[in-house]
């Protein structure tokens, strides 16, 4: 039986109790995992306000009603409460229509002076997680939505905040890496000033949006843009050219965007825009530490849940759901180097860490950072992951194959992990596809005619493998350049008193979880979102409708757009 | 601790059971190697030992399946144990002999423990166990882990060999059963001093070595369809 009265426990529950939570990135995989966990196992929280902004043509209830009624990541939620799930919502959950990249998070002055008055911890998960997005989005997103946070944290009167980073923010190091912020840290640059960089960075971006404004470079794609046209012979020409010249323009803004943030990130030393982006943002956190109580905290790779929401839960695109789609491709070379270790924590014991830690902050007993992976504690190496995919799929063709293709030949033939320069490496491969393209276009043209639908197949088998090739591009940094252990030991001595809370990745049995688990989740939920298809969407039988006039938040006038009302009496279910 | 007096009926896999030994697993798990000339090495490498396997499969089972396991060398645990589980699966699940079901059954309904005594590797075994039910103990082969790697070798003690009495007595003595009331089902030469330790004993198919020794020992020699 455990004292909770003793300093080494912590009971979530009754740190949690009364406590008002301010969430961001709710809609992201690891900020819907604790929200649900939070709400099934928490009851005693005082409200959690969920900033979500409005996307397209749906404002954030929208957004959230979708999200709660259509991810299964809430199943267990639905089911448990059932019709009375809507007033369970209602008595916990804040909603608030705002945007981190803005100014006072989008929301109102009155709203912010509510939030700044009651909030006690901010749990900032929000970001974007894309490996090569636009470096405009990155900074906005990562690095001014952290600061307009911060600026929130740091006027409140009383809210801590838990910031969710990375442990990639280590970038181009070596070895044990330990749970520390470094001011002004870059890996291999000295004498780094992270604000400085933001400034180069904007300056950069201004100049490439301006050269992509100058008359000659449209001129240029306009005639890429014609060629385009006449090729798929429109019949409204002008418009059609118009239409294809802004898609070009838009593509080739974009791609600029992103080569420049991965040249940044490379230059100094991180192995791609998210963590550069992210570990900016921890620098400027660092020079604030004076005026905020907070937190870090650096996930590793996150993966499919081990229990809860349910064991395989997954929507994450940047984990190993694309490189174990590969392997289960035709294309079987990987490079990478078995013996370094894969740091993958399942998304659960994520939100546990994080609960532990926002428990923590409440009780002012928290440290600065906070490393959350398992190569420190249950170390899975690059070479064992790789071989329990190949074993994953090899069981799937053989029991589940729906062609003679993948009963014969996915079934057994395996993956193998090479080194880069591996003679079957995807850079050969292009070159024997691009060779024979050049070969046919060598060929007199009324043989080329003949030869169209060869030309054709060589060109989809190109484009595939152009895939592979930036996919391998982008793990490479921690399939092969990497070795690092991230110590995890700030968590090792905090027990808590509820079970469901206890951070243990020591526990996880690696074959179990990629076999019976985690590729069994990929399969179901992430696969299907990279072949473009629709994942399954849960169905609740009691749908939840947030029809309620918006009131205010915990005793305040109804400046505050949150749409949930503060208690279950004043909720009421639409039918 | 058994009630005194209680008994247990010991079979050795191979040979009452299952037909297939411990070549066969070996060999389906160097064919699924994940790289060709992988599959190519520990095939050539068991075609080499199956020979020298079936001769010493009479006298030193010990040897005989130190041999039959040295190609999985290198081999990850992860690979051995799907492959394992798979090899039961697909291959020896159908060929369990309705003989050797039919004795469990028997030694069942005689009140007998029944302990499983196999050459093959725990996770076929655990398999078997679990395929058969009521079993209620097994002992079998072990691979020496390295890394996560198997080293090729075999744990000691090594099942197969002329101590397989040694583990019944053991057996017995731990569980406070009464081994002259104990029935064992032997196959093969090896299997001598484990069927003299008990009370009963059959041989089950046996092998030359142990068919001459039952008959001159008047045990009762059991042959079914394999």
């Amino acid at each position: 039986m455990f004292d909770s009265s003793a300093n080494n426990v912590l009971s979530i529950r009754e740190t949690f109790a009364g406590k008002h939570v301010l969430l961001t990135g709710a809609s992201g995989f690891v900020g819907k995992v604790w929200l649900t966990m939070m709400l099934e196992h928490v009851p005693e929280v005082g409200s959690i306000r969920v900033l979500l902004r409005r996307k397209a043509l749906l404002s954030a209830r929208e957004r959230f009603e979708k999200m709660v009624n259509g991810s299964p990541a809430f199943g267990p939620l639905h089911e448990r409460f059932g019709a009375g799930f809507s007033s369970y919502l209602m008595s916990k959950v804040q909603l608030l229509d705002g945007d981190i990249s803005e100014e006072g998070l989008g929301l109102s002055a009155a709203d912010n002076a509510t939030l700044r008055r009651e909030v006690d911890l901010i749990v900032h998960c929000a970001g974007l997680v894309d490996f090569d997005p636009d470096v405009r989005k990155a900074l906005s997103a990562n690095v001014d939505g952290t600061m307009n946070v911060a600026d929130l944290a740091a006027s409140s009167d009383h809210a801590a905040l838990l910031h969710i980073s990375t442990c990639y923010v280590a970038g181009r190091r070596y070895g044990r890496i330990a749970e520390e912020v470094q001011p002004d840290f870059a890996p291999v640059a000295n004498n780094f000033d992270a604000a400085r960089e933001i400034e180069q960075a904007r300056a950069a971006i201004d100049r490439i949006c301006a050269e992509h404004e100058k008359a000659e470079h449209i001129a240029k794609l306009r005639l890429d843009a014609e060629a385009n046209v006449s090729a798929k012979g429109a019949v409204d020409r002008s418009r059609a050219v118009q239409g294809e010249l802004r898609r070009l323009q838009r593509e080739s803004l974009r791609q600029a965007l992103s080569d420049e943030g991965t040249a940044r990130a490379a230059r100094l030393g991180w192995p791609n825009t998210y963590t550069y982006t992210k570990s900016l943002a921890e620098s400027l956190l660092l020079k604030r530490a004076h005026e905020l109580r907070l937190a870090i905290l650096r996930p590793s790779i996150v993966e499919s849940s081990v229990q809860y929401p349910f064991p395989g839960w997954n929507e994450s695109f940047n984990g190993s759901a694309p490189l174990a789609y590969v392997m289960g491709t035709w294309f079987r070379a990987i490079p990478a180097r078995p013996g370094s270790p894969f740091d993958v924590i399942p998304v659960d014991h994520v939100a546990q860490a994080m609960t532990n830690v926002g428990a923590l902050l409440l009780q002012d007993r928290a440290q600065l950072a906070y490393h959350v992976g398992s190569s420190d504690r249950n170390v899975c190496s690059v070479g064992r992951a790789a071989e329990l995919i190949v074993l994953a799929h090899r069981q799937y063709y053989r029991s589940s194959a729906r062609t003679r293709t993948e009963r014969l030949w996915k079934s057994r033939s395996d993956s193998v992990l090479v080194e880069p320069d591996d003679p079957y490496c995807v850079q050969n491969a292009r070159s024997i596809t691009q060779g024979f393209l050049e070969a046919i276009d060598l060929l007199p043209s009324k043989l080329v005619r003949k030869l169209q639908r060869l030309r054709n197949t060589t060109l989809d088998v190109d484009d595939r493998l152009a895939s592979i090739e930036k996919l391998v591009g982008l793990y490479l940094p921690f399939m092969y350049d990497g070795h690092y252990v991230f110590e995890a030991n700030a968590l090792r001595g905090v027990l808590t008193l509820e079970p469901e809370w206890r951070f243990e990745p020591e526990r996880i049995d690696w074959r179990r979880y990629w076999l019976e688990t985690h590729m069994p989740g990929l399969r179901r939920w992430a696969f299907p979102l990279i072949e473009g298809k629709r994942p399954e969407r849960y169905k609740p039988l009691h749908p939840v409708k947030l029809s309620v006039p918006p009131p205010a938040l915990v005793g305040h006038e109804p400046a505050v757009s949150s749409l949930l009302s503060a208690t279950p009496s004043a909720s009421r279910l639409s039918s | 601790m058994e009630q005194r007096g209680a008994t247990a009926a010991f079979f050795r896999v191979e040979g009452t059971l299952v037909a297939r030994g411990a070549v066969s697993l070996a060999a389906y798990c160097a064919a699924n190697q994940a790289r060709l000339g992988d599959r190519i090495m520990r095939l050539g490498q068991l075609a080499m030992t199956a020979p020298v396997y079936a001769l010493l499969g009479q006298s030193d089972r010990v040897l005989a399946n130190r041999l039959a396991y040295l190609p999985l060398r290198g081999m990850s645990e992860d690979r051995i144990a799907v492959l394992a589980e798979e090899y039961f699966e697909q291959i020896l699940k159908e060929r369990v002999l309705k003989g050797g079901l039919e004795l469990i059954k028997n030694a069942r309904a005689a009140g007998h423990r029944v302990v499983l005594i196999s050459d093959a590797l725990e996770p076929v075994v655990a398999a078997l166990t679990q395929h058969l039910r009521h079993i209620d103990d097994f002992v079998c082969n072990r691979l020496e882990l390295r890394d996560g790697s198997a080293t090729g070798k075999l744990l000691a003690p090594v099942v197969g060999g002329h101590d397989s009495d040694a583990y019944a007595r053991d057996y017995a003595r731990d569980r406070n059963l009464d081994l002259s009331r104990s029935v064992a089902y032997g196959a093969h030469g090896p299997d001598l001093l484990l069927l003299g330790a008990v009370g009963s004993r059959c041989a089950v198919n046996p092998d030359f070595t142990l068919r001459r020794a039952a008959q001159q020992s008047s045990w009762p020699v059991l042959d079914y369809d394999v």
